[in-house]
């Protein structure tokens, strides 16, 4: 049960928007949606990405730029190497209902946030007509407009698409009575109001869940969310979970295991960390 | 009611009573009372939580546990929110449902001490003084607390600040280990916990050329662990009359029962977490029962320390 990094080859690196960047990798994965990687960059970390690509014989993670560590993952150069654990955790679960043909898919709809809509992109991929309804600050931090035409936007200072957060349609959306399940990623405090609207429409709600990551194999305890683990329980929770979880939108641990409200560990996730060693990022060497 | 609290599996270890010799070891799943409680639903007879310090620790950076073919090899590096943030985040350790050993660490005897009068006000059942990790500076084998000086002089100090159980952990690594379990009995110990992790140990990815961990150097455990810990309970016991946890790659019941047999009275669990999930407590304790009930034998002492001729 070896569950060491697999060295990939960086293809390209595709500027998605301001900080944003797609990271593509050549060779083949196999991934459900809402599950993570666990990215290694020698020298420099391991944290986990979702994939927001997944073709035959490459994928991507898409990423944006908070610390040193994302930072060197949007300046990797073609030919050099990443090391990947995982795929790990359980994902979305996309289930489409018996007596409906397949390629209608779940009467679902998605609202992302940021880059979380990275987490989400591959069940648009999937299902092209579901609805997605997307937030981002600013004009600046849209990205996948062209890969989404139908994507509704939201910024939060109306420089593109209408002011305001993606929440704000939900409600009219759900109260159509098509849509059976919402799958959400995003900024904790969003996806706890998803979650409400959801509950106020009788609609199960999927959360993709971020903590601080340690070993992702459901030992070191690092991302507990109440009594479950983000790495193995999740990162995805249905609504049954996310009901009986008393720290979404409340609390997360950091780093150093101390409990915190969990803006704080959002907000400690975009310092910078302190750089060690030089060459950090390793070129391929055949 | 489950395998795991089957009759036979009761055991007492420094006059703490469990329904199972199944406990949790330190560093796994021990971030939280709310998760402590999931492994006690999940069978531990007794839990332990992770190591906790004086001041607040970071730890060592990502990657910090790996598994590889023959078992984990991790470099967390004690993160910690520290004694006075940890005595806030256990305060509700009363809902457990099992008795709670307190890990504490520290790199002077009064380190020690510190943190277990700011842990004392908490119902711990047991204070563990984990005087063996082979990878933070500062701790354990790294400020020299692989000694049977230094153990001494840490357990004394321990002993007079508690009067709770005091149970020392032992590295595999030292040559020396029935001396150094001498003399944590001799200054007042009441259990031994052996062993913690092996080495440090390195692995390299040949593709970048780099050590996986950050750290580059971390402690082995798991199935490599298993026979080396057992042998290490092997020696305490001819060494000490106080009883010991082993610990050391137990996954199964049979596993459990070799330790018992090399001379343990509970058996700490750990990386078997990873090869079992959460469910290994009760596996273990129902592949424990059903070799006992097969075997005619009806309590954990009976087959304590059975190896020894």
């Amino acid at each position: 049960m070896a569950e060491l990094p697999n060295v990939f080859r960086v293809e390209s690196v595709q500027r998605e928007a301001e900080g944003i960047a797609t990271v593509w990798l050549a060779g083949d994965i196999r991934y459900q949606p809402g599950q993570f990687i666990m990215v290694w960059l020698p020298r420099l970390g391991e944290k986990p990405y979702a994939i927001s690509y997944l073709e035959g014989g490459r994928f991507a993670i898409t990423v944006k730029k908070r610390g040193a560590f994302s930072g060197a993952l949007t300046a990797l150069r073609p030919g050099q190497l990443v090391g990947i654990r995982g795929p790990y955790g359980r994902g979305f679960r996309v289930q489409e209902p018996p007596d409906t043909p397949a390629q209608m898919g779940p009467r679902g709809a998605i609202v992302a946030g940021s880059v979380g809509l990275a987490t989400v992109a591959l069940i648009k991929d999937r299902w092209p007509t579901m609805p997605l309804l997307f937030g981002a600050r600013t004009a600046a931090e849209v990205h996948f407009t062209r890969r989404f035409p139908d994507m509704q936007v939201f910024t939060d200072d109306g420089s593109a698409g209408t002011r305001g957060f993606p929440t704000a349609a939900l409600p009219g959306l759900l109260a159509q009575g098509k849509i059976d399940v919402v799958y959400t990623c995003g900024p904790e405090a969003m996806m706890v109001a998803v979650f409400r609207i959801c509950e106020e429409h009788h609609v199960e709600c999927q959360a993709s869940l971020e903590r601080y990551m340690k070993c992702g194999i459901g030992v070191c305890g690092q991302c507990v969310c109440d009594s479950l683990l983000v790495c193995k329980d999740g990162p995805v929770f249905p609504s049954a979970a996310l009901r009986q979880m008393r720290e979404f939108g409340h609390t997360a641990l950091l780093k150093d295991g101390t409990r915190a409200p969990v803006d704080e560990f959002l907000r400690g996730r975009r310092e910078p960390e302190a750089p060690r060693g030089k060459d950090a990022i390793v070129d391929d060497v055949a | 009611m489950g395998a795991e609290s089957d009759a036979c599996l009761r055991t007492t270890i420094c006059g703490i009573q469990l329904r199972n010799p199944t406990i949790l070891a330190s560093g796994i799943l021990g971030t939280s009372t709310a998760l402590l409680r999931r492994v006690v639903r999940n069978g531990a007879g007794a839990v332990t939580i992770k190591s906790v310090s004086l001041q607040v620790r970071g730890g060592h950076n990502n990657p910090t546990v790996l598994a590889f073919e023959a078992g984990l090899i991790n470099a967390v590096g004690y993160s910690n929110p520290g004694a006075a943030a940890a005595a806030r985040q256990f305060a509700d350790l009363a809902e457990v449902g099992a008795p709670v050993i307190a890990s504490v660490i520290g790199t002077e005897p009064e380190d020690f001490v510190r943190v277990m009068e700011i842990l004392g006000g908490l119902p711990f059942a047991a204070f563990e003084l984990p005087l063996s990790c082979p990878h933070t500076p500062g701790f354990g084998l790294l400020a020299g607390q692989g000694t049977p000086e230094a153990t001494e002089k840490i357990t004394r100090a321990a002993r007079r600040a508690t009067g709770k159980p005091l149970i020392i952990k032992l590295s595999p690594n030292v040559p020396q280990l029935g001396e150094i379990a001498r003399a944590a009995e001799a200054a007042g110990a009441d259990a031994i916990c052996a062993v913690n992790s092996l080495g440090p140990g390195m692995l390299i990815d040949i593709e970048t050329r780099q050590p996986l961990l950050d750290f580059k150097v971390g402690g082995v455990t798991g199935p490599a662990l298993r026979p080396i810990a057992l042998r290490c309970v092997f020696d305490i016991y001819e060494a000490v009359k106080i009883p010991i946890i082993g610990v050391g790659g137990i996954s199964s019941g049979r596993h459990a029962i070799e330790m018992i047999m090399a001379g343990a009275s509970a058996v700490g669990i750990g990386s078997g977490v990873y090869y079992e999930g959460i469910g290994v407590f009760r596996k273990v304790c129902a592949e424990m029962a059903t070799w006992m009930h097969e075997h005619g034998c009806r309590s954990v002492a009976e087959l304590v320390g059975a190896a020894h001729g």
